[in-house]
This record gives structure tokens, C-alpha cells and sequence, in this order.
């Protein structure tokens, strides 16, 4: 595409001694649009290596994305920086994931900001350091990304990288919850529950592990169990125990798979067969974060 | 690529010429290699199914190869298995994060490993007993444009019940390989640091659009 503007003006040089100003003109014009449209260009280019992708075109995908990752482009970088982490279309090379991340991390894209954080973590491709971790953190959970908010608010609650601090960790857990992330939901309902870093709340903190729950998160299901199991928070109902309990169990959760045991035998066969109907009806609601 | 129907005839045929007699499989019966066998065909035929369910995005390919391989992964057994000797001394609480976070990992590892595979064909070439209990499933997974893949089975057969325990990719066992590398995770950085560094692996993100 990018030839044909340059091919017309060779075809026209021949008439060049004709019509000198006009050619000039349109020449110039032709700059000017392909300057102009260098982006759209961009744009077509990275979703034809999107749709490559997609179908599962790996080495397509990876040439494509790296010439535009190549031309600066931030998402191009941060999705080729997959394809080397991953290995799909690519030798699989945690160390070229890292040059491509960081490169993206550092034109301001936040997930590769969030993945080049979480690579720091687990020192893949890179010495660990939760120090780098941190300050990646910090910059993708400024831009807005909930998951990086999450994350930060994990190494503040248990002082890596950064001195520790369970205020900042709850208002990070909060922030996040509060834009639906079922894992942020779940650590801010066992602050409340704790009053680690805010004010002890029995009923926030039911309120957080329910949400959470309702999206299928196990860990928080079966929380949500034990609480009504215990009556903490809540009046006891064993009911929705065992169906939190159960649906917490079926994801393969150790605790809760004991627990159910314990439950079982507490209740009667009809309190059984209703709870089982409760845990036929669950559809997980997921929720944006 | 090949179809689920000859995969499973390529199968039988297997599993017939297995059927040799009990005194030379000691441990591990016919009747539990020809339905390990047949266990493998079918989690490929429906891998299959997968890649070819057109009009379905990568995510939603590898979303399935996730409930898919959830059901036929034994993952508290590998689970345990990769962390060796740590296990021991695991608090039950990291025992739980532990195995919630190692099997979010491997699933989302193979899921995004297999969910993207096009044009691939699967077949079954010989299944074997490996050790007392379990049985060797040989596969051969065939890529346009490139060698065959063996890959390698180890199915443990328990009350008429199939799980996978490791995959032997190229005679590399994944199982040993995970264990060495979580061995040196925790020699360093001890049992909190491992699953911090699984939690960031989960917590990677995926391609933008």
C-alpha cells in the first residue's frame, strides 16, 4: 500500500519538465497524506497481526507486531514481549520479553508496566527484584489498572520491595475491589474482617467476601462458609454453608473440601438436598475488574 | 488434521495389540492400559473439537483447553509431586495457596500451549505399564512445518478412573523438570517466595487488542 504513492510520483518524473509546479504540489500532498495516514497504517497493520494471532498464526502475528515494535510502537512491544514469553511464533526467550516489555513499560503502556512487574517478582527473564517490581507497580496502578493496584497492595502488606505498610495496602485492596477485581475483594474483606490497616467491620467484611464470592472466587466462597457456619457477621445458616462450602470445594479448594465433610454431617438429608439445589442454581456474576 | 472418529479406530487398534497376556504386565492390568489408551484418545479428540469450533476466539479456545485439562489432570498428585520434600514442611495454609496457584499455573501454561495450535493431528502409537500403577500413553502430535512432537502420557488408572500424572514431552518429563526448578525457587528464596513468584506467573497478563 505504502509504494503505490511513491510509485505514481517515479511514473510522473517523466513528465516532470512539463508541468514542474504541479507535480511538486502533488507530490508534497502525497507526503503529507502518507505522513498523515502513517498511523492509520500502523493501526490496519497491528489488527492484521491481531487477527493472525487470533487464529492461532503465531510467526505471522510475530512479524508483524515486530516491525511496528520495531517503529515504537508501545502495544506492539508489549503483545511481541508475549509472544517471547509464551514462545508462540518466536523461540521462547524470557530475556527478549524483558527488552520489549520494558521498552513498552517505559513509553507509558501499563500492562506491559504490570507484566514487566510481575516478571521482576518471579524473576523470569530478569534478576528478581521487588524493588523494580514496586516502582513498575506504583506507575501502572497511577495509569489506572486494577490488577497492578492489587498487586502493589500485596507487596505493602507484607513490606517486599517497599517498607510495609497495611494502610496503604487496604486502600490499594480497596480501590481495586471497588472496580470489581474478585482477588482485591477477597483481601479487603479480610482486612475488614482483621482490621488490618482499616477500621474492623464484620459486615463490610460479608459484604466483600460475598462479592468476591458471588464471581466464583473460591477462596472467598469459602470464607463466606465459615462465616455462616460461625455466625459471624451474619445469622449462623448452615444451608449457605454448605453451599458456599460446596461450590468452593468443586474448584478444588483443600480447606473446603474438609469442612464440607464436617458440614454434612450437621445437617439433615432434606437440609442436604435443598443446599444442593442452592449449589445447582449458582451462576457466577464476573464482574469487570 | 485428523479426525476424532479415526483417532479413536487408531486407538482400538492399540489397544488390541496390547492385549497380551497378564502374567507379562505385572502390576498394571490390559484392561487398564487399553482404557488409559482410550482416555488419552478421547482428551484429544475433544482438544480437537476445540481447535476446530470456528468462529471461537484464542481466549475461548484456551478457556475450554482449562475446564478440559482441569478434568483430566491429577493436579493435587502433581502438585505435591513438584514440590518434593518441601511439602513436609509447608504450613497447611501454604499448602492450600500452594495448590490453588500451582494449578491455576499449569492449567493457564498448557492451556495457552495447546489453545493455540493449528493444523496439529494427534495420534495414540503404543501404550504401555510404567512402574506398578501407571501406564505410558504414546502420542505423536504432527505439525505442519515441522517435526513431530512425541509426547508421552503417564495416566494413573484408579477405580475405573483416569488421571493424568506427567507428560513426557521429547522424554522430558514436565513433573521432574518443574520439581528442579521449584527446588532451587525455595533453596533460595523458601516457600513464600515460591508461590510469590507462581502468583506474579498468574498474574501476567495476556495479549492487548
Amino acid at each position: 500500500m505504502r509504494n503505490d504513492p511513491i510509485f505514481h510520483c517515479r511514473a510522473a518524473r517523466t513528465q516532470l519538465t512539463r508541468w514542474p509546479g504541479k507535480l511538486i504540489r502533488s507530490c508534497l500532498l502525497l507526503v503529507f497524506v502518507l505522513a498523515g495516514s502513517a498511523a492509520t497504517a500502523n493501526a490496519a497493520d497491528f489488527k492484521a497481526g491481531s487477527a493472525a494471532y487470533q487464529q492461532g498464526n503465531f510467526a505471522v502475528a510475530a512479524k508483524i507486531w515486530r516491525t511496528l515494535a520495531e517503529e515504537g510502537d508501545a502495544k506492539a512491544q508489549y503483545n511481541l514481549g508475549i509472544l517471547f514469553d509464551q514462545g508462540k511464533g518466536v523461540p521462547q526467550d524470557p530475556t527478549e520479553a524483558i527488552r520489549w516489555w520494558r521498552r513498552s513499560a517505559e513509553g507509558g503502556f501499563r500492562d506491559a508496566q504490570h507484566n514487566l512487574a510481575n516478571a521482576y517478582i518471579a524473576g523470569d527473564g530478569v534478576a528478581q527484584s521487588y524493588k523494580d517490581a514496586a516502582h513498575w507497580l506504583e506507575r501502572a496502578s497511577k495509569a489506572g489498572l486494577n490488577r497492578a493496584s492489587y498487586s502493589l497492595g500485596k507487596l505493602y502488606q507484607y513490606g517486599l520491595g517497599v517498607p510495609m505498610d497495611i494502610k496503604r495496602a487496604a486502600m490499594l485492596f480497596q480501590s481495586a475491589a471497588d472496580a470489581g477485581l474478585d482477588k482485591a475483594q477477597y483481601n479487603l474483606a479480610k482486612a475488614y474482617r482483621d482490621g488490618d490497616g482499616i477500621a474492623q467491620d464484620n459486615a463490610l467484611s460479608i459484604k466483600w467476601f460475598r462479592r468476591a464470592a458471588e464471581q466464583g472466587y473460591a477462596k472467598a466462597q469459602s470464607h463466606l462458609a465459615t462465616r455462616f457456619a460461625r455466625g459471624q457477621g451474619v445469622d449462623t445458616d448452615l444451608m449457605e454453608a454448605f453451599k458456599w462450602m460446596s461450590l468452593a470445594a468443586r474448584q478444588g479448594h483443600l480447606q473446603a473440601r474438609e469442612n464440607l465433610r464436617v458440614l454434612k454431617s450437621r445437617l439433615t438429608p432434606e437440609q442436604r438436598a435443598a443446599g444442593m439445589r442452592r449449589v445447582a442454581d449458582f451462576v457466577p456474576v464476573k464482574e469487570d475488574g | 488434521m485428523q479426525s476424532r472418529r479415526s483417532f479413536l479406530f487408531g486407538c482400538t487398534a492399540v489397544g488390541a495389540a496390547l492385549s497380551v497376556p497378564g502374567s507379562l504386565l505385572a502390576e498394571v492390568t490390559s484392561q487398564a492400559i487399553e482404557g488409559s489408551s482410550a482416555f488419552i484418545a478421547d482428551l484429544a479428540g475433544r482438544a480437537i473439537d476445540i481447535l476446530q469450533s470456528s468462529g471461537k476466539n484464542l481466549e475461548q479456545r484456551e478457556a475450554q483447553f482449562h475446564t478440559l485439562l482441569s478434568n483430566g489432570f491429577d493436579m493435587p498428585f502433581i502438585a505435591r509431586f513438584a514440590l518434593g520434600k518441601h511439602w513436609r514442611k509447608a504450613t497447611p495454609q501454604q499448602r492450600a495457596d500452594y495448590q490453588a496457584l500451582f494449578e491455576e499455573f499449569i492449567l493457564k501454561t498448557y492451556s495457552r500451549r495447546m489453545g493455540g495450535y493449528a493444523g496439529e493431528t494427534f495420534a495414540v502409537s503404543d501404550a504401555r505399564p510404567a512402574g506398578k500403577k501407571d501406564v505410558m500413553v504414546k502420542t505423536h502430535i504432527n505439525q505442519p512445518g515441522g517435526p513431530p512432537i512425541n509426547a508421552d502420557w503417564r495416566v494413573r488408572p484408579r477405580n475405573g478412573q483416569y488421571k493424568i500424572i506427567d507428560i513426557m514431552v521429547e522424554g522430558v518429563s514436565m513433573a521432574v523438570t518443574q520439581r528442579s526448578e521449584f527446588n532451587a525457587v525455595v533453596g533460595q528464596q523458601g516457600i513464600p517466595g515460591l508461590l510469590q513468584a507462581l502468583r506474579a506467573r498468574t498474574e501476567k497478563l495476556g495479549v492487548a487488542s
